[in-house]
């Protein structure tokens, strides 16, 4: 059999991994058993369905068939097409037959409801599927990283001296006592999140859970920290934690406030601001330089008002909040 | 696919990497974590593995535990293959430009300073792990040529190997430990310069590609491949989906049952141990009951929540054992088992 060089069989400029890549490793390896061939294909990131093999006296030829396996970013996808394949096969079927038919006319005679009983009704079935709402997360996932890095990362002083700012400073006749270094952001500080769990809160509780869970995939579990608590303003604005310890933020790491702020609408900042212990929380944050965004679960027009002179950097958690609205807040 | 059908099932195909582990007479008795690739127990699926990724130029993705072994399986394929070898270990600040080149700013300006005639910046342009992977002799003469003014930076303080060695200078292994302690953009930032294998330098605008090595026909793995990027990760958070699915993946996992587990884990100690120690039976004993306890301990803990004892701590504890003739009985084992092997006073 005749054996082509990788160099010659790459001519794909495409990163993905994809038929070059396949064709390299079959071509290279010869595998011997299908065994080995499926585990080939599978570590090359396909499934192998289907597949069949044409041989010839000269050379042997290759025809498969492959479905590319669904992998992380396409996890909700997968989620879907799991949910989907599931509402393909009926759960429970409930189906009329002629003695239920006879027990629906006499309850018609019951109720005295006038119906032409001449026709009569044929047999039907009805399915009934008991479907598990698919669950679609309040931010893009596509954009979830996106969408992070921007709202809670921080900057770090990287290694690159500025020389921009030097050539400036020099320009300008102006004394060079340290040297400027260039900053970067970095997720890496992790963060700390403020999930309010009050009862206006109860219908995004299981958003809160799944935030939490992408948080985790997205920062590591080691740097992230949660806290809950409870936020009522009525009768008299409240902040109470579920925690039994108290509540120490820590320096510089961001702030991840998730609330509603009692179910926003006509809450304005004054009655937010009688709330001692938020208020207080606020400060603290700012003394110990963190960073804090709030993602509130309402349209922009039902914030509380004024809200960004309290805490800056409000978010609509919301699947059109996109990288390029978070961008335009911050630079706000 | 049927796990259960496949379990027994071999692979078949035409290898061509060695997998040769160094005579014990020839290694160090201990040494933790030395990444000398003198051993590494075979493992068939990960050396497919790593074949389809020198055959097809992809980057390897190697993920596991903490202690499975994922960073020592480099050096030992660099050994085996006798390609250069060069690692980076990831931090959290390190950026995707730190793997390609680096440049001595801070030496610039002092010498600019110290009205030093000449600062040309590529006089102050460091080869990163990459750079000298895609390039050796490229990055070699580049120091020479340029003549780097830092006296700490030499050709062998740039890690470039020792041309007189038996090891193939056109050749690389490369690994890249850890990368999911970096900021999650730093993957991504990696994806184009491993894929064209070329990149340019920002500060003098070289261009830098890597030089495929004339066919060695001799060997067949020369034959197929001239570069291997290994990238560990332990899972701490999840890399991005667009670069794992740029690599070939590959799991490194305990068996599930106690039998296949306590047998690998036995395996992996003979291995690592002279085989003087081995020819006393008591010390074999030693070594199955030391691996029978890490698979329960691995067990309690799992259910607990807690951190498992891996390889490399039952390794470690192994050497205590046997350094200072201490058993599971002994009434320090206790100590040995929290210190060593669960580690529980170290974690709140």
């Amino acid at each position: 059999m005749n054996r082509l060089s990788p160099t010659k069989i790459f001519s794909s400029s495409s990163l993905d991994i994809g038929l070059p890549e396949i064709l390299a490793a079959f071509n290279y390896l010869a595998p011997q058993s299908d065994y080995t061939k499926e585990k080939i294909i599978e570590m090359l990131g396909f499934r192998w369905e289907n597949a069949n093999f044409i041989t010839s006296d000269h050379n042997e030829q290759l025809s498969v068939s492959l479905m590319p396996q669904i992998q992380l970013e396409d996890a909700e996808q997968e989620n879907s097409i799991k949910e989907k394949s599931k509402l393909d096969t009926p759960s429970t079927t409930i189906s009329l037959t002629p003695s239920n038919t006879v027990e629906i006319f006499e309850v018609v005679d019951f109720l005295e409801l006038d119906l032409d009983d001449s026709k009569v009704l044929s047999e039907t079935s009805i399915e009934i599927h008991f479907e598990k709402p698919l669950y679609i997360p309040l931010l893009n996932q596509k954009w979830f990283q996106g969408i992070m890095s921007l709202m809670l990362a921080t900057q770090i002083q990287t290694r690159n001296i500025d020389f921009k700012l030097i050539e400036k400073n020099i320009a300008e006749l102006l004394p060079i006592t340290d040297i400027p270094c260039l900053y970067r952001s970095t997720l890496n500080r992790g963060v700390q999140v403020l999930l309010d769990t009050s009862i206006s809160m109860q219908p995004f509780w299981r958003d809160e859970s799944e935030l939490i869970k992408s948080l985790y995939r997205l920062f590591g579990i080691n740097k992230i920290q949660f806290f809950e608590f409870e936020l009522n303003l009525d009768p008299i604005p409240q902040l109470s934690w579920n925690e039994h310890f108290p509540i120490r933020l820590q320096e510089e790491v961001p702030i991840l406030l998730v609330t509603n702020f009692g179910a926003t609408g006509n809450v304005g900042l004054n009655l937010i601001r009688e709330c001692t212990e938020l208020v207080q929380l606020i400060e603290q944050a700012k003394m110990k330089k963190c960073l804090v965004a709030v993602l509130i679960p309402a349209a922009r027009k039902d914030y509380p008002k004024d809200i960004d002179e309290f805490i800056p950097f409000a978010y609509m958690w919301d699947n059109e909040t996109s990288p390029q609205k978070v961008n335009k807040i911050k630079r706000k | 696919m049927n796990k259960e059908k496949n379990k027994n099932q071999l692979l078949k195909y035409d290898s061509f990497l060695p997998w040769n582990d160094l005579p014990s007479n020839v290694r160090e008795s201990y040494s933790p974590d030395t990444r000398s690739g003198e051993v590494y127990l075979y493992d068939p699926s990960l050396k497919l593995a790593t074949e389809i990724a020198i055959v097809t130029q992809r980057p390897l993705l190697l993920l596991g535990e903490p202690g499975a072994g994922k960073s020592s399986f480099a050096p030992f394929v660099a050994r085996n293959l006798k390609w250069q070898y060069h690692e980076y270990n990831v931090t959290g600040r390190t950026e995707a430009k730190e793997l390609l080149w680096s440049f001595d700013a801070l030496s610039r300006l002092r010498d600019a300073q110290a009205n030093v005639p000449d600062i040309n910046p590529k006089f102050y342009i460091v080869p990163g792990v990459l750079w000298k992977a895609f390039n050796y002799k490229h990055a070699l003469e580049y120091v020479k040529q340029n003549k780097v003014r830092n006296s700490n930076i030499t050709g062998e303080s740039f890690g470039l190997p020792n041309p007189n060695t038996d090891r193939d200078m056109e050749r690389a292994v490369v690994l890249i430990d850890e990368i999911d302690k970096a900021d999650p953009n730093v993957p991504n930032d990696l994806l184009e310069v491993i894929g064209k294998n070329s990149f340019t330098i920002n500060e003098t605008q070289d261009y830098i590609e890597r030089k495929p090595p004339l066919q060695n026909t001799e060997k067949r793995a020369n034959k197929y491949g001239s570069l291997l990027i290994v990238i560990t990760s332990n899972g701490e958070r999840d890399l991005p989906p667009a670069f794992v699915r740029r690599c070939i993946v590959h799991s490194l996992k305990e068996p599930f049952e106690e039998d296949a587990f306590v047998e690998k884990w036995k395996e992996i100690a003979k291995l690592h141990t002279d085989a003087k120690i081995l020819e006393n039976k008591q010390n074999l004993e030693m070594i199955e009951r030391l691996a029978k306890k890490c698979w329960k301990l691995r067990e309690e803990n799992l259910s607990e929540f807690r951190r498992k004892p891996s390889i490399a701590e039952f390794l470690d504890a192994l050497r205590i054992c046997f350094k200072l003739s201490i058993t599971p009985d002994s009434d320090i084992w206790e100590q040995i088992e929290r210190n060593v092997l669960i580690k529980n006073e170290a974690i709140s």
